[in-house]
């Protein structure tokens, strides 16, 4: 069971050198552009030919969890370089019979590396191209040791009404972003401390809410919900029922910086 | 998928907004492709606060016939991490070009259909940077001037032109030259009635000043549309490429009309005389006697003396008969609507009573009860309408568009 989680933007950005064995390079942007309906896909694979993205970050980072969104690989492997070959994280990240199209892999130990590479072997059905729809490689800020009290989800939205004559609705979708309003109640310094970092990063950050956990269903706490956004309101924290032996509540409010994409 | 008319007719639009700029290298030369800022970089938000508005008009200004216009764009873009700033900052976008003014600019749109693919997605406005301001507020505005404004700096004695030159001749000198078409492709002239010039060394002014004089003698209108420029004729000819529908419709554009100048009597010029001494006059009692005839003096001292008929006679033509004019707020129609493009209007209010017809009776007094239409605005679709105008709000997604009635 899993906290909310706090990570730092992807390191797979612009700045990454692609080597790609039969995927485009000009779509290798579907991994970081934080629209998983969009995907990175080969283009002349079959179950019986490895296909292998190398991503060079062109510096070193410190990373602690993947997030493999809208996938359709069943039999694959990724791993880090290790200053002189390509090896296994901590724990493992190599399947033969994986069936979710989203997955998520953490807590291996923290590795410094400038390269991630993704082996696809074989798709959940058969012989189909090999496709990503969104690749997060990232480092933890925290994990929270408790869930909010409150957890708002909504779908915000810039538009435009218009009327003709007749009154007949004419609606100008311009974007829809997410925003989540949360209450954390009672948190001792070290929860404390993982706000602070979050709202001070001085960069947009991502919302985990299930923190990896795939038993949720509901919106927001699923698997896939892990969302690139800022926290907007004012950092400040309160008394827990204006008691000095009660710790500190925080309402936090985080806007998506991205646009949302059905 | 859908196509642009079924987008755009739709009552649920999602935009597609995109901005483009080109900047130029250290040496003077453009970058060779187009940059999309808007979403520069992939992991930041949009950068756009506001997009402004754009608009192109013909003889938009009561009484003052043959002006036209482009306008200019204000943006608003988020620069809280400097990205326009001045080009001598390491984190400006300029950084290693030239500088921010003249830089190209380019606006796309269009529509997302139901799938989210991009349909009819366009140039609306092209142009380059006058003056870039940073603020504290973490914003840049940007303002950019549509090309029209690169004619405006140039005199046309710096053509050294002498002797006699059709006007066609003329506007081509201007217009193909490198300093100019680095900006507005060259695209051979083409006016109505091309007179000649007897002498073009008594040309003064800036090319815009020459261009607009000359294009109004010849009956034609400059057009700078996007990048592209051209000279056509004034009197449009051809079907409906649009029609707008209002009130009594099912499906209704139009949001609201702004205003209906029903008889547009302001611009009826029934008598025009040349400096000269020609002349040309309606010979139409009715509208003698409705606008007088109140002389419109013209300078045609420049143009050759068998060619000064003809343009007088087109000039009368042309404005002899009342236009009534309309403005109303509808849909963002991309580019499927553009100055000079004729559309038609339907505007009718219902019929009350409703028509009822008594069988056998044919006698008066029958008991038949025919009613008349309602609402003080009622435009059938039989009638043309030139448009004058278009005002494209990128911000609000909606049009604002101008027409005359062609009579």
């Amino acid at each position: 069971m899993s906290n909310i989680k706090f990570y730092e933007q992807n390191i797979v950005s612009s700045d990454t050198a692609f080597s790609l064995t039969t995927a485009l390079t000009a779509s290798a942007k579907y991994l970081y552009d934080e629209n998983d309906t969009t995907k990175l896909t080969s283009v002349a694979s079959s179950d019986t030919v490895s296909e292998i993205w190398d991503m060079d970050f062109g510096a070193s980072y410190s990373l602690t969890a993947l997030h493999l969104a809208n996938h359709n690989l069943k039999d694959f492997s990724i791993q880090y370089w290790s200053s002189s070959a390509f090896v296994d994280f901590s724990t493992a990240i190599n399947t033969t019979t994986n069936s979710g199209t989203y997955g998520y892999f953490e807590e291996f130990t923290n590795v410094t590396t400038q390269k991630v590479r993704i082996t696809g072997n074989k798709t959940i059905v058969a012989d189909e191209q090999k496709s990503v729809g969104g690749l997060r490689v990232m480092n933890l800020i925290g994990e929270m040791d408790h869930n909010p009290k409150k957890f708002k989800l909504k779908y915000q939205e810039n538009s435009k009404k218009f009327y003709t004559d007749a009154k007949e609705s004419v609606f100008v979708l311009f974007g829809t972003s997410r925003k989540i309003n949360t209450n954390f109640e009672n948190l001792d310094a070290d929860n404390i401390n993982i706000l602070q970092n979050v709202k001070f990063k001085g960069s947009p950050i991502y919302v985990y809410a299930s923190g990896g956990d795939d038993t949720h269903e509901r919106r927001g706490w699923r698997i896939q919900d892990i969302y690139l956004m800022n926290y907007t309101n004012a950092f400040e924290p309160k008394l827990s029922d204006d008691a000095l032996h009660n710790g500190e509540d925080i309402k936090c409010i985080f806007e998506g910086v991205k646009p949302f994409t059905s | 998928m859908s196509t642009i008319e079924q987008l755009i007719r739709s009552n649920m639009h999602r935009p597609v907004r995109k901005l483009y700029i080109k900047r130029r290298n250290e040496d003077g030369t453009f970058e060779a492709d187009w940059l999309r800022i808007d979403n520069y970089k992939v992991n930041e938000a949009g950068r756009v606060k506001t997009w402004g508005s754009v608009s192109m008009s013909i003889d938009d200004y009561s009484g003052k016939i043959g002006a036209f216009n482009v306008s200019n764009l204000t943006l608003t873009l988020r620069n809280d991490d400097g990205f326009f700033n001045v080009e001598t900052d390491d984190r400006s976008i300029w950084f290693g070009y030239l500088n921010r003014k003249y830089t190209k600019v380019k606006i796309d749109v269009g529509y997302l259909d139901v799938n989210g693919s991009e349909v009819g997605v366009e140039t609306i406005f092209e142009g380059y940077v006058d003056k870039a301001t940073i603020s504290d507020q973490q914003t840049s505005k940007l303002q950019v001037l549509s090309y029209q404004t690169v004619l405006k700096k140039y005199e046309v004695s710096d053509l050294i032109m002498s002797g006699g030159k059709t006007i066609n001749a003329v506007i081509d000198l201007i217009m193909n030259q490198a300093k100019i078409t680095k900006f507005i492709p060259f695209i051979a002239s083409d006016v109505a009635v091309n007179s000649t010039i007897t002498d073009t060394s008594t040309l003064k002014g800036t090319y815009w000043n020459i261009l607009k004089d000359l294009c109004f003698k010849a009956n034609s209108v400059p057009l700078v549309y996007g990048s592209s420029f051209q000279t056509v004729d004034r009197t449009v000819t051809g079907s409906p490429v649009w029609t707008f529908f209002g009130k009594g419709s099912a499906n209704s554009d139009i949001f609201k009309i702004n205003s209906y100048d029903d008889e547009g009597a302001d611009r009826v010029r029934v008598f025009w005389i040349a400096d000269s001494g020609e002349s040309a006059k309606s010979v139409d009692a009715t509208l003698l006697a409705k606008y007088l005839d109140d002389p419109e003096t013209i300078n045609l001292d420049e143009i050759d003396v068998g060619d000064r008929a003809a343009m007088l006679n087109a000039l009368l033509a042309e404005w002899e008969n009342p236009k009534p004019v309309m403005e109303f707020t509808t849909r963002f129609l991309i580019n499927q609507v553009k100055p000079l493009d004729i559309v038609a209007i339907d505007i009718e209010g219902n019929v009350v009573p409703s028509n009822t017809f008594v069988w056998g009776a044919w006698v008066w007094g029958d008991g038949s009860v025919w009613g008349k239409n309602t609402g003080a605005i009622n435009v059938g679709v039989g009638s043309s309408w030139k448009v004058t105008k278009i005002t494209k709000n990128i911000n609000s997604w909606s049009n604002k568009v101008k027409l005359e009635l062609i009579p």
